[in-house]
């Protein structure tokens, strides 16, 4: 049952906050959705929810291997600093590659019922962010094991951090899941510009090389929104001597992760509005 | 201007579809053919008009691509028209598809929860009927199982139990009550009719005419996207067969040219006025027009009442009934009064026959002469309506 107020077809119900509005009124769907979306890929798994700990403990092992052992990092606890990283990384990814699939996986039934569709790459996001949460409690047990102390005032930014993250993540879902059904190639794309897109990001590597490398256009390398995120995770979790991650203080995380929510939240207006645009023809094209 | 909840109104909306030969809908493929992809257009639907007021229940005729399943999405927003503006005001709940959002993976007590708040339910509303949609649906003890393992049966009892568990402003309906086993359909009516007399608008998609004139209030009869007929339930029905089939609900399929009697025009009243849809209690005229060529000096006129099903249910005829016609010159009328037909809900054929005194000859015979429905407020089961009453008393 949706609730509509006179609402006119073809008049524009296009505004940003009124498509936002209407996806808080279904926030319930939301929930429901990313419940089923995590419950539905482990049922009848004997793993469950392990296996979502597997992927970063294979990435663990065998980055550690060979940027340990054979390429010789001189970065120290390599395992935190990676973690670290990839705990960014992960949620990133998951959300975008949920979130260009996700209207077309629903399309039974975007055919049948209306209710705001913004809600299906939202779902992903936040069962991406479940993920998230369960990864961070692994790290958390890391350090906690191998008594590692994390820098305590970096630790503030990582909310905000996170939540600059999240906006982003879900202004490229929502945007990739309406160019998914207009152009079926998005999905693929996507694979390869995140495979790119996750070695142009300092995961694996120290940030500080690439800043040494390019000099006075370091600054390049922070049009990446994702380093930003990492390095204040990196800073707060790792907590590295000076030297490995750039010696940013803390003033300078905050006003860059600050720069990034505000652009973050410019692109969840410019992607409600996209998908607004492209939205009317969704049925028919699913 | 405000509309009052359960309102629609509909202003000259059309939806067009392209056809394309071939769909292209990579980005390699869209390159390809830049801007000259071969495509028809197509009007599912044009320029259709109508309001409907809040308690109306307007069925919407027509035959597979008259558009009328198209017309019923736009209301529902599943699509979006071309041309044309819907406004509409209050809750409403789409029976398009039942169980379009159950996940196959999750137990129905899940997918109760998922799909209703899909329809903008919250987890509240939805606990508060919750029991009721189950016991609805009768499926008590599976409710806790896979919806994967449901007959399709089950699974559309669920999905319509779901829908009509919460009252909605307007309800819209697309020929899907056909669902699940006599008994349920009975209960579906059921529950629509009593929707109806709480004043839910409803849309009613159905290409059974006698259906749509038993339900509805106000038919408008969709042919090719377009309206071609809109009123009452029995004009629009007798437009709409002519019109589609060249046939009217009363009109006389004779057998081949037979030495005898021929039933020239066959209908059927109420207080003089012609219907085909009827509640139990009318008293219903049969009236049946007779012609022949030749004079016959011993003639009875049959008819035999048959439920869908072929079962008869009634038949007599004019000698039996004492109405006085023993033999035929030229024209005449014979009229069988029903002092109510106390039949239950359904649809109903008419068969009449022309025979000797002795029954040993035939002179003609039209089965399916008419056809009628019943359609009351009866809260009991089967074919029959039999006055009864019920008390109890403890000892």
């Amino acid at each position: 049952m949706s609730r509509v107020r006179t609402t006119s077809h073809t008049g524009c119900r296009n505004s940003a906050l009124s498509r936002l509005s209407d996806v808080i009124a279904y926030r319930e769907l939301l929930v429901n959705l990313t419940r089923t979306e995590l419950k539905v890929r482990y049922k009848n798994s004997v793993l469950g929810f392990l296996w979502s700990l597997l992927n970063p403990i294979l990435y663990l092992v065998v980055f550690s291997l060979v940027f340990q052992e054979i390429l010789r990092t001189q970065i120290p606890r390599f395992a935190i600093f990676l973690l670290s990283g990839l705990l960014v990384w992960n949620f990133f990814s998951a959300s975008l590659a949920g979130g260009a699939r996700s209207i077309i996986s629903n399309s039974t039934i975007v055919q049948k019922v209306w209710f705001p569709r913004e809600v299906l790459p939202l779902a992903s996001v936040g069962a991406a962010m479940v993920h998230f949460l369960l990864q961070a409690l692994v790290l958390a047990g890391a350090l906690v094991v191998f008594r590692h102390e994390p820098n305590w005032a970096a630790l503030v930014l990582l909310p905000l951090a996170l939540l600059a993250l999240t906006l982003l993540a879900a202004a490229a879902a929502i945007s990739l899941a309406v160019l998914n059904v207009h152009f079926r190639d998005t999905q693929h794309l996507l694979e390869l510009v995140l495979l790119a897109w996750f070695w142009l990001t300092p995961i694996v590597y120290n940030h500080q090389l690439v800043a040494e490398r390019l000099g006075d256009g370091h600054w390049i390398a922070m049009l990446n929104p994702i380093t930003t995120v990492v390095l204040v995770f990196q800073e707060a979790l790792h907590n590295p001597p000076s030297g490995y991650i750039p010696d940013f203080s803390l003033w300078v995380h905050l006003r860059n992760v600050s720069l990034l929510a505000l652009t973050a939240l410019a692109l969840l207006a410019f992607s409600l509005k996209l998908f607004g645009r492209l939205e009317g023809k969704l049925a028919e094209r699913i | 201007m405000a509309l009052a909840p359960g309102t629609i109104e509909v202003e000259r909306l059309t939806k067009s579809f392209r056809l394309y030969a071939e769909q292209y809908s990579t980005l390699k493929e869209r390159a390809l053919h830049l801007g000259r992809i071969p495509y028809q257009e197509f009007d599912a639907i044009r320029d259709i008009d109508f309001t409907v007021n809040p308690g109306t229940v307007l069925g919407l005729l027509g035959n597979n691509g008259s558009g009328k399943s198209t017309l019923l999405k736009c209301i529902a927003r599943t699509i979006e028209p071309t041309s044309g503006h819907l406004r509409r005001e209050g809750s409403l709940a789409a029976l398009l598809e039942l169980g379009a959002g159950f996940h196959p993976e999750l137990t129905g007590r899940e997918n109760v929860f998922l799909a209703g708040s899909i329809m903008g339910h919250t987890r509240r509303t939805i606990g508060a009927v919750f029991d009721e949609i189950v016991a609805f649906a009768e499926l008590e003890e599976f409710i806790d199982n896979q919806v994967k393992h449901y007959s399709s049966g089950m699974y559309a009892r669920l999905g319509f139990a779901l829908a009509v568990s919460m009252e909605p402003d307007i309800l819209l309906i697309d020929e899907i009550l056909a669902v699940g086993d006599e008994a349920f359909q009975q209960k579906s009516f059921d529950k629509i009719r009593s929707f109806r007399k709480r004043g839910v608008t409803m849309i009613f998609v159905t290409h059974d005419t006698d259906l749509a004139v038993s339900i509805c209030d106000e038919i408008i009869a969709l042919d090719r996207g377009q309206a071609i007929a809109r009123g009452t339930p029995e004009e629009v029905a007798r437009t709409y067969r002519k019109q589609l089939f060249g046939q009217t609900p009363t009109e006389v399929k004779p057998d081949p040219v037979q030495e005898g009697v021929r039933f020239t025009d066959v209908a059927s009243s109420i207080q003089g006025r012609q219907a085909t849809t009827f509640s139990p209690d009318d008293e219903v005229v049969l009236s049946v027009c007779l012609a022949t060529d030749h004079p016959i000096d011993d003639l009875v006129i049959a008819y035999a009442i048959r439920d869908a099903a072929g079962t008869l249910i009634n038949s007599s005829n004019s000698r039996l009934l004492d109405s006085g016609l023993t033999a035929l010159d030229g024209t005449a009328t014979v009229e069988f009064t029903f002092e109510g037909l106390r039949l239950l809900n359904g649809t109903y054929n008419v068969d009449l026959g022309a025979h000797s005194g002795d029954g040993r000859q035939s002179y003609g015979q039209v089965s399916s002469a008419l056809r009628f429905s019943v359609a009351g407020p009866s809260d009991e089961a089967g074919i029959v309506s039999i006055p009864v009453r019920c008390s109890a008393r403890s000892n």
